[in-house]
């Protein structure tokens, strides 16, 4: 289980709209960006029909671009329906050392189960959003969209997320000597602002355990802060990424496991990141209410024992 | 007769110059009735995707149908997923659109009925490997004299969101993939002013998509309609790729 997973540490910001600039300005057609478009009229009534529209593009394959390559999947960075709408591409390709069928039933079995987790995750959270959003407006929890799967290829084409993860965030604002103010819009400018992204973080995880998610794989590279619109105020939203090991589920220890995994990735990357756990500790509890207490003691049981996987069944 | 707007388009990720997809949104029609029965008697001059307007809340919803009905076909040969589930590639972007996988049922919910007022007709080109069109009847010229001939409707509309944005009715979308629920609670919130939604309002998704239809969003939602419509544009794609509404 460990380390089998793919962690999107180097997606980069990207503005949306600045991927591929549109050769002849935008325009406002619907489709700028289709192989051609025809806007045709029947020559019933005066003045004669325009002649049609044609737009060629130069390469109506979509750009694949590889973002991030782990042992499960590969990430592309492309386009969905639209060249001017990007996407994120995780294709998890057949592996020649397993049986044929029991490769293609693997990973019809991984992409479906995933692509249900994010879309049935996405309506939870979209429910839940209004009351785990931020006391300072905007920035809730969300999980990307879902646009296509093609399990039989292992394919799940999803929203691009446009910003940072938290790993990125925490190396700039725990490791670097740079100044703060230079730092990139997602990422927090005061040790305040930064306590308080732990905070909501934590938050993020207790609205997802709400739902009885599991991540399976929580860790620093696998939450995203997501870039606020130029100008826009308040702060990102958080995206949880990667469910690839994600699972259903209610149970106590499973929760405990999954803040247990996000804290040794806290600690094992950054010394000082240990007080930030904390406050992201602080934030689940609160988040989660009643049950917030039971899932901290199982936490301190699993942190005594370390993580085991139950056997039962 | 009234000019009829046709949108020609390729879509990405399937091969490169095998198949058109030829669009109108068609306002008013008078012979819903007419096109239906000869759909059913498996016409094949008739054989369109028509879609009942009302169903559909932005031109993205449609096009995922088309697509995952184009990776049947176009992809099917070299190994892809299965082909087809339905007679054809027309009665199988109807089905796409279903969040669940009553074929029967998908026809009567989402394609052309009796009643049908504002509909959208979809003819896909399947070029062949020689990259030519198999049959002339098939043009974009042919689509359109056929359209322009055989409907009769009131206004041709631009495929675009706004003009199905206009059409579509957002209580039967949500019946249709039961996310009902959320409405609900959402108008709740709707009154509060949706203050937690700022963040989310102008993200570079939404900006992008459903430019220029705010006001018309705030009616029929409230403020924060341009929120609730996304959230409800994704659930409803989800659901209908995933198939998961029961």
């Amino acid at each position: 289980m460990v380390g089998s997973c793919m962690t999107f540490s180097d997606l980069e910001i990207l503005a949306a709209l600045s991927i591929r600039s549109l050769p002849w300005g935008g325009g406002n057609l619907m489709f700028p960006t289709l192989k051609y478009v025809y806007l045709l009229h029947t020559p019933s009534s005066p003045p004669p029909p325009a002649p049609p529209i044609t737009i060629t593009m130069s390469d109506p394959t979509p750009i694949k671009t590889l973002i991030k390559q782990g042992a499960e999947a590969h990430l592309y960075r492309t386009t969905f329906l639209t060249p001017s709408h990007p996407a994120l591409l995780k294709h998890r390709p057949s592996k020649a050392y397993r049986h044929p069928i029991l490769d293609a039933r693997l990973t019809k079995h991984r992409c479906l189960s995933e692509a249900r987790l994010l879309v049935r995750m996405r309506r939870e959270l979209d429910r839940s959003r209004i009351i785990s959003v931020g006391e300072r407006g905007g920035g809730g929890v969300t999980v990307p969209a879902v646009y296509f799967v093609d399990e039989a290829r292992g394919e799940i084409y999803m929203e691009w997320i446009t910003g940072q993860t938290l790993r990125e965030v925490l190396d700039q604002a725990l490791l670097h000597t740079t100044p703060l103010t230079s730092s990139p819009p997602a990422c927090p400018s005061t040790q305040q602002d930064l306590l308080y992204l732990m905070t909501r973080i934590g938050s993020a995880i207790a609205a997802m355990h709400a739902v009885h998610v599991i991540h399976g794989d929580l860790t620093t590279s696998n939450i995203m802060i997501r870039a606020p619109p130029p100008g826009a105020p308040g702060d990102g939203e958080l995206v949880l990424i990667d469910f690839g090991l994600g699972a259903v589920s209610a149970s106590d220890e499973d929760m405990a496991v999954d803040l247990y995994v996000l804290e040794r990735a806290f600690i094992s990357t950054h010394p000082r990141a240990e007080e930030m756990f904390k406050e992201v500790l602080v934030g689940y509890e609160k988040g989660m209410g009643k049950k917030g207490a039971q899932v901290m003691r199982r936490l301190a049981e699993v942190r005594f024992r370390g993580r085991k996987r139950s056997m039962l069944g | 007769m009234a000019a009829l707007n046709l949108t020609t388009l390729n879509l990405p990720h399937l091969p490169p110059n095998s198949h058109n997809v030829h669009i109108a949104v068609l306002k008013e029609i008078r012979n819903a009735e007419h096109l239906r029965s000869q759909l059913l008697a498996g016409n094949d001059d008739y054989e369109y995707a028509f879609i009942d307007a009302s169903n559909i809340i932005s031109t993205k919803h449609i096009l995922v149908a088309v697509f995952k009905a184009l990776r049947g076909v176009v992809e099917g040969s070299d190994g892809g997923p299965g082909g087809l589930r339905t007679r054809n590639v027309h009665s199988e972007i109807v089905f796409s659109l279903s969040p669940n996988n009553n074929i029967s049922e998908s026809f009567t919910r989402f394609g052309i009925v009796d009643k049908t007022r504002n509909l959208i007709a979809i003819k896909v080109e399947v070029l062949t490997a020689d990259r030519t069109t198999p049959t002339t009847s098939l043009s974009a010229d042919a689509v359109r004299q056929f359209l322009a001939t055989t409907v009769e409707f009131g206004e041709s509309l631009p495929f675009t969101d706004e003009a199905l944005y206009g059409v579509s009715d957002l209580e039967t979308v949500q019946q249709r993939y039961k996310y009902l629920a959320i409405n609900k609670e959402v108008g709740v919130v709707g009154k509060a002013g949706i203050k937690g939604r700022q963040g989310k309002k102008k993200s570079a998704d939404v900006a992008q998509n459903t430019s220029g239809i705010g006001d018309a969003q705030k009616q029929k939602w409230g403020e924060g309609g341009e929120d609730i419509q996304k959230d409800l544009e994704v659930w409803v794609i989800g659901a209908m790729v995933m198939k998961i509404v029961g």
